[in-house]
Formats: C-alpha cells, structure tokens, sequence
C-alpha cells in the first residue's frame, strides 16, 4: 500500500534523528524535573500542559503554517493540480505537518498514565481520548482557518487567520472548562448526563464535524465541487445541539418549536455572519450566479451560492416558524420562548448588515472592508442611537435602534426602509465597480 | 487535444479574457504570445482549472476542464511563471512526491530516474533544490510537471531568466517531449527562442485571441524577400509596390521587406525591374516568415472591435 504523499512529503521536512532528539530531550527533561521537585499527581497535571502547549497549540501552529508554506513557497498551485484527493491531502497535512508536536504530545500522555494516581484505568484513557480528541479539533479549526486565508490578499493574515480559529478554540474551551471543574451532571433533552461524559462526548462530536468542514474546504480548493448540505448540516446539527440544553420533555409542544426557532434562528444569524465575514467574498459571486442562473445551470448556481446566503435561506424557515408561533396559546414570557415577530427584523437586521458588508467589498479598496464594516455597524447599533437618545429624541433614536422585541412590526418597517437604502447603494457600488466590462487594454 | 469554445473570464471591473475561441492540434507546440497584461496568463490557469471562467467551454484531450478539473489534471502538466519548489527537499524527494502526488503510472523509482535523465538531472538527485542554481530549479519544475507523462503541457515563462545554453537545453528538451507525442502550450516574450521548437502560434491582446497561425504550413505561393538598397528605401518601396506580385511592403532606412505571391520568375523580374530603374541593390534575398515578425504585424495591426 502507497504511502499517503503528501503525508510522507510533510515527515520529510519535519522529521529528523536532531530535531526528534531535541523535542524528545526538552520534553522528558521538563517533566524529569517535574518529578524530582513535585508528586506524582502533579507530574501528570504538568504532562497535560505539555500536551496543551506541544501538541495543541504548537501543532495548530504548524497546520496553518503548512497552508502558509505553500503560498509562501509558490507550490499551492502545484498540490491543487495534483490527483492527490481533498481528504488523502487534508489527513496528510493534519497528520503530517504535527508529527513532532504529536511526538511530543505522545510522551506526555504516556507520563500521564502512568504518573496519574487515584483514576481507573478508564478514567485515564478517558482523559487522554479527550486531549487527543481536542488536538485534532483545534488542529482541523486551524486548518480551516488556513484554507479561508488563501482567498485573502496578503499572506500574513492565513497565519492570523489559523490563529484567530485558535483564540476561538480556547473561547470554547474556556466555556466548556466549567464541566471539567464541576463533578456534577448535566441536562440535555430532560436526560442527565455525566459533565466530564457528555463534554468528551461534544469534542468528539464537534471535532468531526470540524474535520468534515476543513475537508470541504479542501474540496473546495482542489476544484473538487460541493453542494451545501454540508453546512446545512452543521447548522441543523448545532440546532438540535442548542436546543437540548434549553428544552424540557415536560413542556407544552408549542413552547418547545419556540425555543427550537429561537436557537434556529441565532444559530443561523451567527452561522451568516460567520460565512459573510470570515469566507472569501468573491466579488464576482453574483455575476457566476447570474450566469448560471440565465444558463439554467442549476447545479453550478447552487455550487457557488454563498454560505451566508445559504443560512440566511434556512433563517427563513425558523422566522415563518417564530412568527407563526407568535399566536400560538401557550405563549411564554420569558423573551427567548417568544422571540415571535421579533424574529423577522432580526432577520432583516442582519440582511442589513451583510449588504454593508458588501457594500465595503465592492469599493475601490479592497484593504480593512471587515474593520470598516464592524465600525459602521457599531456605529448604528450603538453610537449613534445613544448620542440621540442621550438627547432626549428616544423616538427618533428608534430610526437607527428600532424596539425590535416592544414593537416588532414598527422595528420590522423601520429596518426595511434602511434594508432598501443599503441595497440601493450596494447595488450601485456593484454596477460602478464589478458590472461594467472594461478590456485590460 | 485542446478546444477552447467562446471562453470568457473576469476579474472585478474588467474582463480580462473576451470570448476567446480556438483549437490546438494534438502533438503540437504552439506558442502563446502577446503583450504584457493581455491575459497569456489567466488563460493558461483556466486551461488547467485553476481559475473558473464566467462562460465558454475548455475541453483537453475529451475531458471538460471546467465541469471535470480533476480528471482533465490527470491529463496535463503546468508550469507556472511563478514556481514554486520545495527548498528543503532533494531533488529525489520532489521527483518522489510529483511522481506519487500525481499518480505516475510504472514504477516510480523508474520514472524518477528517466525523469532525471531527460532533464540532465541524475547527478543533482542527493543535493537539496534549495542549493541548486536558477536553471537546475527550473529542470526539476519541469521535471516534476512532467514526470507523470501528462499528454498537455502548459509552461508559462518557462525560459525567463535562463542562460542562453539552458534555453537551447529547453528547446531540445520540448522537441523531445514533442517527439514523445506530448502537446505544449508554452508562453514567452522570447520569440526567437519559441521559433525554434513552436510550430503554431496563438496571438492573444486585450483578452482576446487576434490571430491563430500555423508557422510551418505558409502560404505556398508567397515568399518574403529582404532588399537592401544604398540610400533612402523610400523611392525604391514605392517602386516596388507597383510590382502586380507585391502583397505587402515595409521599408525602414535602407531595408525593405516584401510580400511577394508568385515563385522564381516573379522574383527576378522584380529584381530586374530594381536594376533597370536604376536602384542600387546590394542585397536580394529570401526570408522565412519569422515569429517576431509575425506577431508584431498582428500586434501592431487594429483592434478590431
């Protein structure tokens, strides 16, 4: 059986008798010296943050370097024309690039084991399939991360990009830190669960998903062409995830699709900005689309379809859902249980935003458009509205910060005559800078 | 082996190729030439399906690039003007990995070694490509595009900054792959070198294809002829256009080069007719319609619109 190549390329340049001689050396002496001052139990906790810093956050470092290295190298091009399959080259780089923090890491659980006292056996498998399972997630979120910073202009900000997906992972993992903590259990769908158990069990389940979602993006990068149920997917996925920490099997059906719509809804409001700000905006996208769309050719057209407005499409569902549910009679108070007609000018609110996003897109520089973006929206969600109202104008301050949840049919008119000006500019911006047809020469 | 069908591409605000259509030949070498800017570049990454065109049809050796880029990659070998190589790899190790990461058929310790060969590189497989000069690292490029015997070649630039030896080594090494039944689109702005292995030419400009030619199949009834003459060339083109045979005439100082449909009678009754009006003549030759000059004629021609 072959070798996967780009596997074996990646242990040549990372592997050798040095540099395994040294990372060995400087692994086993920390944890030697951990042993002569220290206890047993206390060598194990030191071995975990070796694991952390070697494996974790020093091999999410090398996967997103291994996206970098080719740009920087000119050699991207070359793997994207190779027959070497997106998964055959996401497991190569995965594996591949992390050979020495995994080298690392492999000793410091094998300290833990046995330096370890007090756990049962299972106990301590039970970790380590934990710190290994959330290596290979922070590793496949750096990757992602890596894989949407090609699209962008300057190669620095694949670094960056990897490591914001890493500040996101440690995010993560501070949320979820209160489980380890905690010796208790925890609810989900009515059913109690072990903290320790049930959070293993999401790393696990939210690693593969990561790992599925940085290979479509590797798909996406070696012209290998996907629909988006994948993302469909994760968004129904984090949903029924979401949910289950909020609904009780003892609730009225009616109360429970509201707190589904309502997770439904915010899953899929942060899952469009996720895609509008954090993918590449090709701002020739609506143009393809316009192609495909005049050609009939559909499977292209929903090739191409920007992720935010695939969420935006399945927000769609959950306003109808909301709205819906606004008339139904075991009407709740608390404001996450009836979101109701809130929901369609949280949706247009958002629609808003993404356009603004676009409309920084589509100038003439393309440098700071997210920056631009986030000052303008803090400036209308928050600014300006103060400064007016700080004036006694609370009424006029509703222009700009409608009262979504106390009138939400007043918010909803408010946020489509401003959803009409944004579009008005975008669209004239695109005809100006992306529509008219200029030769080179 | 290579049709491109009303093939259009854009970046934002302008497009940079226009409904480009044409065929290459299979076993061809054709050169793909034209100004700086013109779109020789995004071309050839559409061809390979590094870029996605807005519209048009690309297919290479039966497969459609644009609706199947993996399969038609199988097919083909790029080299791009701007490679790139793995420093800290030897030469042995990249012709390793090309040979793997692109499914070479046959025993890879095999195709590694009569790669090598082909590319004069068996002495260099143990030193690292980083330490290797400009020229060696453009062998193991091509090398590596190459070693997965692809029935397309495409080489952007593949000659700039080369010495002159290792650029007549590239032309031999393209007629080799030629003979070999291989197809080569090759772009260069040097076109005294694409004269010796291209045999057809594509003249792109402003994104659009202004000219498809054949080099080696002429027109058989017209030959180019250089005149030289003591004095201003002037009087003597002007006579010269009067001629009924005469397709053609540029005159610069001294120089004229003619256009003339007809064979060797046609050509010595215009010499005849120089002499007898009194032209002093010190040279009358026969020229081949050269690349540099057939691309400048298009090039320098209207955009038609």
């Amino acid at each position: 059986m072959m070798l996967n190549p780009e596997f074996r390329r990646n242990v040549w340049l990372e592997w050798s008798i040095h540099r395994m001689a040294l990372v060995g050396g400087a692994t086993g002496g920390i944890l030697t010296v951990a042993g002569v001052f220290t206890t047993s139990n206390i060598v194990a906790n030191v071995a975990l943050i070796v694991f952390l810093f070697a494996t974790v956050l020093w091999g999410a470092h090398r996967v997103g370097d291994t996206i970098l290295d080719e740009l920087r190298e000119r050699t991207w091009d070359a793997q994207r024309m190779s027959a070497i399959d997106p998964w055959t080259m996401l497991w190569g780089k995965l594996f591949g690039a992390t050979v020495m923090p995994w080298f690392a890491g492999l000793i410091a659980l094998v300290v833990y084991y046995f330096e370890r006292h007090g756990p049962s056996v299972a106990d301590r498998l039970h970790m380590i399939s934990f710190c290994v399972a959330g290596a290979i997630l922070v590793h496949a979120l750096s990757l992602m991360g890596a894989l949407v910073g090609t699209h962008l202009d300057k190669l620095g900000k694949s670094t960056l990009t990897s490591w914001a997906s890493v500040g996101a992972m440690a995010l993560l993992a501070a949320y979820f830190s209160k489980y380890i903590r905690a010796d208790d259990t925890i609810v989900w769908y009515g059913i109690v669960y072990d903290r320790f158990d049930f959070l293993t069990i999401s790393v696990f389940v939210l690693g593969a998903w990561i790992t599925f979602g940085a290979y479509r993006l590797m798909c996406s990068e070696l012209a290998v062409a996907t629909l988006p149920w994948a993302w469909i997917g994760f968004q129904i996925f984090l949903v029924i995830y979401l949910s289950g920490r909020y609904l009780s099997p003892s609730w009225p059906i009616a109360r429970s699709l509201s707190v589904v719509s309502a997770a439904g809804l915010a899953t899929c409001v942060c899952s469009s900005y996720v895609a509008a700000f954090a993918l590449y905006r090709d701002p020739l996208a609506f143009r393809r689309l316009r192609t495909y769309f005049a050609s009939g050719n559909w499977l292209r057209f929903f090739e191409n379809l920007p992720l935010s407005i695939v969420s935006m499409s399945l927000a769609v569902l959950f306003v109808i859902s909301s709205s819906g549910l606004h008339f139904a009679p075991d009407y709740s108070e608390h404001w996450l249980q009836h979101i109701g007609l809130s929901a369609i000018v949280i949706w247009l609110l958002t629609l808003r935003d993404i356009l603004i996003l676009y409309w920084f897109t589509y100038s003439e520089s393309k440098r700071r458009v997210e920056t631009s973006t986030i000052i303008c929206l803090a400036m209308l969600y928050w600014v300006l509205p103060s400064i007016i109202k700080s004036t006694g104008l609370v009424k006029t301050s509703w222009l700009l910060r409608p009262p979504i949840l106390e009138r939400p049919l007043l918010s909803a008119a408010i946020v489509a005559a401003q959803l009409v000006i944004v579009g008005a500019l975008c669209a004239k911006r695109y005809r100006q800078r992306i529509a008219p047809i200029a030769m080179i020469n | 082996m290579i049709d491109v069908c009303h093939l259009t591409f854009e970046y934002p605000g302008h497009r940079a190729l226009d409904d480009v259509s044409f065929t290459i030949e299979r076993n061809s070498v054709t050169a793909l030439v034209g100004p700086n800017g013109s779109g020789k570049t995004t071309l050839m990454r559409c061809l390979c399906g590094l870029e996605q065109p807005l519209s048009g049809n690309i297919v290479v050796d039966g497969i459609d690039v644009v609706d199947q880029p993996r399969r038609s990659h199988e097919r083909m070998g790029y080299l791009s003007d701007f490679f790139g190589l793995y420093d800290e790899l030897t030469v042995r190790q990249c012709l390793r990995y090309a040979a793997e990461a692109n499914r070479a058929s046959g025993d890879l310790v095999q195709a590694t070694k009569s790669t090598a060969e082909n590319l004069r590189l068996s002495d260099r497989l143990d030193q690292r490509v980083g330490e290797l000069s400009r020229g060696l690292r453009q062998r193991v490029a091509i090398a590596q595009a190459i070693i997965h015997e692809p029935t397309v070649l495409i080489l952007d630039e593949p000659a700039s900054g080369l010495d002159p030896e290792a650029r007549h080594d590239l032309a031999v090494l393209f007629k080799l792959l030629q003979s070999a039944g291989m197809t080569l689109l090759i772009s260069s702005h040097i076109l005294a070198e694409l004269e010796a292995y291209a045999s057809e030419m594509l003249v792109i400009r402003g994104g659009r294809l202004v000219d498809q030619q054949s080099r080696i199949t002429p027109v058989a009834s017209t030959r180019r002829l250089l005149i030289e003459v003591i004095g201003s060339a002037n009087d003597a083109a002007a006579l010269i256009k009067q001629h009924p045979e005469i397709r053609s005439v540029t005159a610069t100082n001294s120089q004229i080069v003619c256009e003339l449909a007809g064979g060797d009678n046609a050509q010595h009754e215009l010499l005849m007719q120089l002499v007898q009006q009194g032209t002093k003549v010190v040279n009358f030759s026969t020229r081949e319609v050269d690349l540099q000059h057939s691309y400048l004629n298009t090039v320098r021609s209207p955009l038609k619109t």
